[in-house]
């Protein structure tokens, strides 16, 4: 990289979501030295500012919010903590063990630093990747580009819609469809059991008159200059039957945006494709952290603060659904880790991680010879018996704690890795 | 389509060899076609590119990494880029793998800029 413009920093945050700008601005404060994020959007906040309803802020901040004044808060979190921000800048690449090249409308640049953190967030899984079959019209779009269109075109997104997937995002999806001017027809829940609390479902497709289909599946969709209808099946390709529309919402079932995993080599979950991480958020590249909805699936209800045991519990339920599997409760005793199971399907390779003392000595000598070899991780050593101090603070004795999973954590350990 | 151009340049040299050699239209306009392959450095990879026009830096489409200037290069350029699908197959923007989850929206309006249409109009993808 001759002539790029190098910047060293303490840390480095990719993605200035929620999760991001909270790790930077506990970064920040804890003194960790120069804090950096960087957002491939021109505006920093993360797609909450696009959830134009409350629902938002009551783990974190404690008060009911609609997703711009919790992307505001989120945002002045970050800024006010003295984290340095750079929008509409993306991470292309890594080139040395936690160096990044970032390109932007200002120029190239290294961003040269001692811990990252990725927190790149997640898109909902789209139509190609559910293997929907059919045409390919305009009018199929995830609620992503849903919401996004309701604010550039207003009303004129459509008339009638069906929403497939019946996760929370889904109902948000209703919202936005209702303030784009389009009826929703139907919501379509593939899943037997419901994936959203009975007050979400209650606040939109009950009083919006919307019904929910349990079990079909779209199989195919119509439409050639716009969508005309979908056909909906069960599972076992019986009872067809034809829904006249012109959108296709595919909502919920989030893939993590695993681009600077990928490059950077880090170990990935075969399953969700999201970096592997310990209960510290260590990824297995050394001094690299993944937060939030890259590593895990989007979070609990905002306005129910549950245990920490609970997210893992429920991480680990989503987790036995994605891979078809049901949650072994021979495994775990109980139905709720209220014995302190230990959240194996959540973190399989835990023993093998480096511990902070390896992960430190790997840095000292890596730094300086990963450097004349751009992109290449240094070689990881095998991991030594933990001190005392790591493990009181193991995930394990911090769930049975009882803590929160992420707040704490998530820079916890970039700090002390720092 | 990708071999277009190779098809066309086998049958200028076969009509040549035939006696009969093409000569440029009166008022010809040409048009460099951006080159997805990956070949060469893509704008955003390189800084004297950005250094000219800092569009060149600002992604739209980050599955496929696709810039500002590059889209309204092509909502600009007299072949193709008629309508959003022209678009989408000119430069690969919207086509990666999230499928339009983040970039849709910005598209449009880009192509609302190049071309100088209302914003509210290129839905369906026009």
């Amino acid at each position: 990289m001759i002539g790029v413009l190098v910047i060293p920093v303490a840390a480095l945050v990719v993605g200035a979501g929620p999760a991001g700008l909270a790790a930077a601005g506990r970064l920040a404060r804890s003194g960790a030295g120069s804090v950096l994020v960087v957002d491939r959007e021109p505006v920093a906040s993360g797609t909450s500012l696009h959830y134009r309803h409350p629902g938002f802020g009551m783990r974190d901040q404690h008060r009911l919010q609609d997703g711009p004044a919790y992307a505001a808060s989120c945002v002045a979190q970050g800024t006010s903590a003295g984290a340095v921000m750079w929008t509409g800048t993306t991470c292309l690449d890594w080139v040395g063990p936690a160096s990044i090249l970032c390109t932007g409308p200002a120029g190239q640049r290294v961003v040269e630093a001692r811990a990252v953190v990725l927190a790149t967030g997640c898109w909902e899984r789209p139509r190609r990747a559910r293997l929907v079959s059919g045409k390919r019209p305009p009018g199929v779009i995830t609620t992503g580009s849903l919401q996004r269109l309701v604010a550039l075109v207003g009303p004129r997104v459509g008339r009638r819609a069906v929403v497939v997937g019946a996760e929370r995002v889904s109902f948000s999806a209703l919202l936005a469809l209702r303030s784009g001017g389009v009826r929703p027809v139907g919501l379509v829940r593939e899943h037997a059991r419901r994936q959203a609390p009975a007050p979400i479902r209650r606040a939109t497709a009950t009083r919006m008159g919307v019904p929910i289909w349990t079990r079909p599946r779209v199989i195919e969709v119509h439409g050639c200059e716009r969508v005309s209808g979908v056909t909906l099946a069960g599972l076992d390709g019986s009872g067809r039957r034809h829904i006249a529309c012109d959108t296709v919402v595919f909502t919920g079932d989030f893939v993590p945006d695993d681009h600077l995993a990928r490059l950077g080599a880090l170990r990935l979950d075969p399953v969700r494709c999201s970096p592997v991480i310990d209960g510290d958020q260590r990824t297995t590249r050394p001094g690299v952290f993944a937060a939030a909805t890259c590593s895990t699936p989007p979070r609990l209800p905002p306005w129910r603060r549950p245990a920490g045991s609970r997210v893992r519990w429920r991480c680990r339920r989503t987790f036995a659904a994605r891979s078809g599997l049901e949650p072994s409760r021979s495994r775990c005793g109980s139905r709720r880790p209220s014995s302190g199971c230990p959240p194996r399907a959540c973190v399989p390779h835990l023993t093998r991680f480096p511990t902070a003392s390896s992960c430190c000595a790997v840095a000292s000598s890596g730094m300086g010879a990963g450097r004349g070899q751009p992109g290449r991780p240094p070689a990881r050593r095998a991991a030594v018996p933990p001190t005392r101090a790591e493990r009181v603070h193991s995930p394990r004795g911090r769930l049975a704690r009882g803590c929160p999973r992420g707040g704490w954590s998530r820079h916890a350990a970039a700090r002390r890795w720092l | 389509m990708s071999a277009s151009m190779a098809i066309a340049e086998r049958l200028r040299d076969l009509l040549h060899a035939m006696g009969l050699p093409l000569d440029p239209a009166p008022g010809h306009r040409s048009a460099i076609k951006p080159d997805l392959s990956g070949r060469r450095l893509r704008p955003h990879r390189d800084p004297d590119a950005i250094a000219r026009d800092p569009d060149a830096g600002w992604i739209v489409c980050h599955c496929e990494q696709v810039t500002r200037a590059e889209c309204l290069t092509a909502c600009r350029s007299p072949i193709l880029g008629r309508s959003v699908d022209g678009l989408r197959r000119r430069t690969r923007a919207m086509l990666g793998r999230c499928r339009e989850f983040a970039c849709a929206a910005e598209i449009l309006a880009l192509r609302a800029e190049g071309t100088g249409r209302p914003v509210a109009s290129m839905w369906p993808r026009r």
